[in-house]
């Protein structure tokens, strides 16, 4: 295999595809990237088995297609600190050889068959959704997730198919967010059997930083039931998915609520932050109290209190109810300031609904001390 | 030949022997009496010897006051005695016996020999009985006092004597109340030979201390903790042994009433309670601890055997005892020392064994040095509080109860030996200190004598300032008695911290540090109004062993005081509605189910304090930092700074050390550098 690459092209496909190898594994080879050339394009990829990415590099001359096994982190570095433009990356039997103007590597050789094959996205039937909507989804669900629980499968994000959409619920039994966002079906739309799918919050993360914030088209199919496939603009991601039961989360929306107010999530993102400032990892609660044109957020700790007041839209009776602060914050930061959160509140100790006019919902417990 | 069923008076050996069987059980039960008789006759000398565990022989020689030939045959008769009169006389007991039934039970059921001679007596007289037959009172040789010797005890209780254990358990049960009576009897020199062998010697002059270390070893005598506190009448003093040294039973608990050994539930408990969170959970602290309670308020007669009494005032006594044995352990370095050579750091003071310490059988209530100093804060009829003891620690002669002691005038005394360094340096030596204050480390301690007690910087109202409430936790005390300030400190192998202190050289078990400080924030935060808790929106449902489910709904108001809510869901499935937010990295399962546990094998009737206890151990055992963490510096410093506001911060909840102590001398030792 001879090529000539440019050191550009293959650092940023490095980045992308790097973080799939695993560190330590026992099957020596994955810890490699296997960078496959062929005049109809080159590919980079990575696998442990439960998630692979292949990656399409620009930039890449070929001289003479075939593959190559390069050891992650030790090309990683010679990219990172050459100041070459390109550099010729060819291999044989024995060794591979990565050459610039001034200098030359030689690493051992490894057969590039042993490599274990990720996999091409051959789906039919997929759901086509933008890449800025997929992100959405992604960035709205995935913090939610719990990678710890063992008797759910809540180390993912669940998808949910709908003939116009696609949804996504993550959740660790404390609070949930779910996001709606329009898909098109390509092909025939498959009515989901059995269980619905769980993906990865690693497969995810991965995916989110393959997704560019525009209206790119994302290809998204679920492969026999175990598997799912992803293909954007530059690569195709295929993770596992998650083994288990996701909960029945639809029991756990509110069904009534007492009080509604509405807040821009950039200024209540903002009054939850400074009213963390004194929150500790023992006392975690923030109180918010509503009343009548005003929302009080006050906590208290062995560090000290505090008491913030914000005007509000609200005209309900008074409520106060308390939060784990960060629950709030990590909900509203991947909001964009300007929009509209609506609260939906029954009493201090049911579940509140966060909502906004772009179909999110993110169900927060309430914290309560029993003195 | 009588029918059966017709009632008839028993013949007076018959009922000798089946009151013989409440009296003496085993050769040990006949040790117990024969020696507290010599101990009462005003013995200096007693001589115990046992063959075969005291199965055939056992012998009991005294120097005491002996007996004349018209005593010695009532000496072996029922109910008589030379200890009371009348029956006025049994409401101020002052000697170890006094019912006069263990000769006459003892000589049921052997073949007993006695010999006998008073200072006065030209000879000694000798008196046989066989299974409660007597036999001539013939003259013999011997010198003045007394030689009881029991052979072949239920020869003729064949029972009985197929009940006794082998010999080497037997001896065992000897060898326990020896060492009862011997720790209960000053000044006394007692000898105990078992099959010949010289087991114990004890001098008269052996204190307590050594008394201590000859019976349980070294390693337990140097690691004894003076007490001595006293309100109204009531006094203990005495020694408990640091937390580490612990054992799986209360038997190494020695209560000593009127020069008596005691057994006493009340007295354990409040002495588990002062122990509660040094010690690992189902060990026992050990300890020898004096009582002195007035004779009027001491009801000795419940059983014949007298390891009972009764107390009028058992809630007093129990708090004494609590508050005494828990403000010791303030001012007290509980950390595990090393010692370069395998000794303990200077031992406390303790009163010498003539003069302070008299219990003596007839001195139950003697005047202390406090007493005389008058009793500032005694609150009569309350419960005594920490405070109060505490001030009892620094007490000095006081005009009266009404004028603040500490505050006002200096009066004359030696100035305090750490002078201006101390944080409150103009405070007059208490007269007492030689006895109160007394501890591995005295200078730490005596800084903490006083952060114990804080004293108003002006003088107000005649008022005695009580800060503290009763039944206040250690805890909470505002001052650390150890404040130790951490300059460097290095984790090693992902588990410990090596520290440099003030004092030399700490080495922390991070999760065991971690662990107590939690425990100590969550205790905090219990008092402060409750513990936070996370709702769940999917209750976490849990199968469980249907014992347990059943145990979980029991203690249901427990849980939820914690924040963990649980609902039953029909046996065994359990849900849970709610988690502490302290216990985030508990998963619900395995926080229930070690509860569970706990409820388990907590005591009988656990105390709801003690089992929030219990539970707060739990969430902080399972939410602190593991052995294998790696920490960053900042996180290290954060730990450490923490340490030093918990009173206990040696010792995790459970009882295990959390850091051993190596003092600079003792590394200087070990280097060879001095």
């Amino acid at each position: 295999m001879k090529s000539l690459c440019n050191r550009e092209g293959m650092t940023t496909a490095f980045a992308m595809v790097g973080g799939v190898a695993p560190a330590r594994s026992p099957k020596p080879i994955l810890q490699n990237l296997k960078f496959v050339v062929d005049s109809s394009g080159s590919t980079l990829m990575a696998t442990d088995l439960e998630l692979g990415i292949r990656y399409q590099v620009s930039g890449v001359r070929v001289d003479e297609p075939g593959a190559a096994i390069l050891p992650t982190a030790r090309v990683q570095q010679l990219l990172r600190l050459s100041t070459e433009a390109d550099l010729a990356i060819e291999s044989d039997s024995e060794k591979v050889e990565i050459r610039g103007i001034r200098g030359k590597w030689h690493f051992a050789a490894e057969d590039p068959e042993l490599f274990p094959e990720v996999p091409v996205f051959s789906s039919k039937n997929y759901y086509v959704l933008t890449s800025a909507d997929l992100r959405k989804l992604i960035r709205r669900t995935s913090f939610a997730t719990d990678t710890e629980s063992t008797r759910y499968a809540l180390g993912g994000v669940l998808v949910e198919f709908r003939e116009d959409s696609v949804v996504m619920v993550g959740t660790d039994g404390r609070r949930l967010a779910r996001m709606t966002v329009p898909a098109r079906v390509h092909g025939e739309f498959e009515k989901p059997e059995g269980l619905s799918p769980v993906i990865p919050v690693k497969a995810l993360k991965l995916l989110e930083r393959n997704l560019s914030d525009d209206d790119t088209p994302v290809h998204l199919s679920i492969v026999d039931g175990n598997s799912a496939l992803v293909r954007t603009e530059r690569a195709v991601i295929y993770s596992r998915l998650v083994e288990g039961r996701f909960p029945r989360y639809q029991d756990v929306f509110p069904n009534h609520h007492e009080a509604r107010v509405g807040i821009k999530a950039g200024e209540l993102l903002r009054a939850v932050q400074q009213s963390m400032i004194v929150t500790s990892d023992e006392s975690r609660g923030v109180e918010f109290g509503f009343a009548a044109g005003e929302l009080t957020l006050t906590s208290k700790s062995t560090l000290g209190d505090s008491r913030l007041a914000v005007p509000i839209d609200y005209d309900d009776k008074p409520l106060s109810i308390s939060f784990d602060p960060r629950y709030l914050v990590e909900a509203l930061v991947v909001l964009d300031e300007s929009v509209q959160v609506s609260i939906d509140l029954v009493n201090s100790r049911t579940a509140a609904l966060f909502h906004t006019e772009d179909r999110y919902d993110y169900i927060v417990m309430p914290l309560t001390r029993d003195s | 030949m009588s029918r059966m069923g017709r009632i008839q008076k028993l013949p007076a050996a018959v009922v000798n022997q089946i009151a013989a069987g409440e009296v003496v059980e085993r050769p040990a039960s006949v040790v117990k009496e024969l020696l507290e008789n010599a101990v009462d006759s005003g013995a200096r000398r007693i001589d115990l010897a046992v063959e075969r565990g005291g199965k055939d022989v056992i012998r009991v020689a005294d120097d005491g006051r002996g007996m004349d030939a018209e005593d010695l045959p009532l000496a072996f008769s029922a109910h008589a005695t030379s200890k009371l009169q009348t029956a006025e006389d049994l409401e101020r007991i002052v000697t170890l016996g006094f019912r006069g039934e263990a000769l006459a039970a003892i000589a049921e059921i052997s073949r007993t020999r006695c010999v006998t001679r008073t200072v006065d007596a030209e000879t000694a007289i000798a008196l046989e009985i066989e299974g409660g037959m007597h036999g001539e009172i013939k003259a013999a040789a011997g010198p003045p006092g007394t030689v009881v010797e029991v052979r072949d005890l239920f020869f003729n209780t064949p029972v009985r004597r197929r009940f006794l254990k082998s010999d080497t358990t037997e001896a065992g049960h000897v060898s326990e109340a020896f060492q009862r009576v011997v720790l209960a009897s000053p000044n006394v020199h007692f000898t105990y030979r078992s099959g010949g062998k010289l087991v114990y010697d004890i001098p008269a002059q052996a204190s307590m201390r050594e008394r201590i270390g000859i019976f349980f070893g070294q390693d337990l005598a140097e690691d004894l903790i003076w007490v001595d506190s006293k309100v109204d009448e009531y006094r203990v003093y005495g020694f408990v042994a640091q937390p580490k040294h612990s054992r799986g039973s209360s038997r190494s608990q020695h209560f000593f009433v009127g020069g008596r050994y005691v057994r006493d539930r009340t007295l354990t408990h409040a002495l588990t309670e002062a122990y509660r969170g040094l010690l690992m959970v189902g060990r026992q602290p050990v300890a020898f601890l004096t009582f002195e309670i007035p004779p009027d308020d001491l009801d000795v007669n419940v059983h014949p055997a007298k390891t009972e009494v009764r107390f009028r005032d058992s809630q007093k006594l129990y708090a004494l005892l609590l508050s005494a044995v828990r403000h010791r352990f303030l001012g007290t370095d509980l950390h595990e020392k090393i010692s370069a050579h395998g000794l303990g750091e200077a031992l406390p003071a303790e009163p010498s064994n003539a003069g302070d310490v008299p219990n003596v059988p007839g001195t139950v209530s003697p005047v202390t040095a406090a007493s005389e100093a008058g009793e500032p804060f005694a609150l009569s009829g309350t419960v005594p509080d920490r405070q109060s003891v505490a001030n009892w620690f620094q007490d000095r002669p006081a005009p009266s109860p009404h004028s603040a002691p500490f505050r006002g005038v200096p009066a004359p005394g030696p100035a305090l030996p750490f002078g201006s360094g101390a944080r409150n340096g103009s405070i007059p030596a208490p007269a007492s200190w030689s006895m109160a204050a007394t501890s591995a480390q005295p200078f730490q301690a005596d800084v903490d004598e006083f952060a114990a007690s804080p004293i108003p910087a002006a003088p107000s109202s005649g008022v005695p300032e009580s800060a503290a409430t009763a039944g206040e936790t250690v805890s909470q005390d505002p001052a650390p008695p150890s404040p130790r300030t951490f300059r460097k400190a290095v984790q090693i192998h992902d588990s410990y911290l090596v520290v440099e202190t003030d004092e030399g050289l700490s080495l922390v078990d991070q999760h065991a540090l971690h662990e107590r400080i939690l425990f100590e924030e969550l205790k905090l935060k219990i008092r402060d109004g409750g513990v936070e808790s996370q709702r769940l929106l999917m209750p976490e449902v849990l199968e469980l062993e249907p014992a347990d489910h059943e145990l979980a709904l029991e203690h249901e108001a427990t849980l939820a005081k914690l924040g963990l809510e649980v609902q039953d869901y029909g046996a065994p499935t359990l849900a849970v509605l709610s988690l502490p937010t302290l216990a985030r990295h508990v998963g619900a399962g395995d926080l229930v189910r070690d509860l569970i546990d706990r409820f388990r094998h907590a005591q009988a009737d656990p105390e709801p304090d003690a089992m929030l206890n219990l539970t707060l151990a739990t969430i902080a055992c399972k939410a602190a930092v593991k052995a294998g963490d790696p920490l960053t510096p900042e996180e290290i410093d954060a730990l450490l700074a923490k340490a030093t506001h918990f009173a206990h911060s040696h010792h995790c909840p459970h009882g295990r050390p959390s850091s051993l102590n190596f003092s600079k001398s003792d590394l200087e030792k070990r280097f060879g550098r001095t």
